[in-house]
């Protein structure tokens, strides 16, 4: 019991924390390019695992497929990844003791966050991985596990 | 087969989560530490009035040096245009030491790792640029048409070898200062006994302070000299 109320908690606050993630790294990916007076469309790849992501989020719930949506260390490890990121963009933004974030006048220091940003895709490519691994729950599991 | 299949598929996902786990739980944990490492305040209240008196009886006397020569009374050989114009950059080099900026930074007893690094940008705007580059740098210059005092010659060297290490000396520590957002952080121990950004940062921002003023007094001795010499 506590186990489904923790997993439907987790599996909520995952879109949730992802919709967060992708929101504050567009804008200061976006504000990146500002300052360097380069195309959006050069920074694509630093967002591909998050629409991959997003794809396998969907297909999810679109099939219905229970070994994912009912992992609990999954989701919990969703959750924690998205939490990173929203942490390194709440310090890229908040933190004046790198003094980077004042020196270029956007109050983002952006080369701690293009720092981060290869660990992001490494998070968010492990987690799309997992899930691909996840959605080949076996059906007798499955079946004997709604039955309990 | 099938379920052998499975089994693995579902071990290699727990394996990767896992991994994926570890991983940004590692990143959560290096973030955490490497604020609190950076968020280090500096207590300086220790050597402050030491500081503060050193500073302040080497700026009175420069200012004496500077003021040994007076242009309506004065009566020796050297052209009292070249004596002017010394007399202007130390004065001016004086003013930028006696700044209220200058004294406030003196007088503050906490230094955070952003106060260090506007320390060190107030060192190299005022008092590097303003006094040592554009007052004293012409000095060392040898291709100065204005300057017909036989014994700068002599002074010329020290102040040339000088202007150079306090050049090099401060865009290092800045640029360190900078670079404290890469994923690093030390221990208390390793603060305390082998280097502290902050701290060592800072001191090493004061010593170019004192060095730089070091310049101005030996320059202001030497003109002190010239000009009763003179």
């Amino acid at each position: 019991m506590m186990r489904k109320i923790f997993n439907v908690l987790f599996s909520i606050t995952k879109y949730l924390l992802f919709i967060a993630a992708f929101g504050i790294t567009i804008f200061i990916v976006i504000q990146i390019n500002t300052r360097l007076e380069k195309s959006f469309m050069t920074s694509i790849s630093v967002f591909i695992p998050f629409f991959v992501l997003l794809l396998f989020f969907v297909l999810n719930l679109v099939l219905h497929q229970k070994g994912v949506t009912n992992n609990l260390f999954y989701n919990i490890t969703c959750n924690l990844v998205f939490l990173v990121i929203l942490y390194a963009g709440y310090r890229a933004f908040t933190d004046k003791n790198m003094v980077l974030n004042q020196v270029y006048g956007y109050g983002i220091d952006f080369n701690y966050f293009n720092t981060f940003l290869a660990y992001c895709n490494v998070l968010l490519y492990g987690l799309c991985i997992g899930n691909f691994f996840f959605m080949f729950q076996d059906k007798e599991k499955d079946d004997s596990r709604k039955k309990n | 087969m099938k379920k052998l299949l499975l089994e693995y598929a579902n071990l290699i996902g727990y394996t990767f989560t896992g991994l994926i786990f570890g991983l940004a739980f590692a990143l959560l944990f290096i973030n955490y530490n490497h604020a609190r490492d950076i968020d280090e305040i500096i207590d300086v209240s220790d050597n402050l009035t030491a500081t503060r008196e050193q500073v302040q009886a080497k700026i009175d006397t420069i200012k004496a040096n500077a003021a040994s020569y007076d242009a309506s009374t004065y009566q020796g050989n050297y052209i009292s245009y070249d004596l002017n114009n010394i007399q202007l950059r130390l004065n001016s080099c004086v003013a930028s030491f006696e700044s209220e900026e200058s004294q406030n930074y003196l007088n503050k007893t906490e230094y955070s790792l952003k106060d260090v690094y506007d320390f060190g940008e107030f060192y190299q705007n005022n008092i590097l640029n303003d006094c040592v580059i554009m007052q004293m740098n012409a000095l060392g210059s040898s291709d100065s048409q204005s300057m017909n005092i036989p014994s700068l010659s002599y002074i010329r060297p020290f102040i040339n070898l000088n202007i150079k290490k306090l050049m090099n000396s401060p865009s290092y520590i800045m640029s360190n200062i900078e670079n404290a957002d890469n994923y690093q952080f030390s221990n208390n121990d390793n603060k305390n006994t082998i280097f502290s950004l902050t701290r060592d940062s800072y001191y090493a921002i004061l010593e170019n302070y004192n060095t730089s003023l070091d310049l101005v007094v030996e320059v202001s001795e030497w003109y002190k000299n010239t000009v009763i010499g003179g």
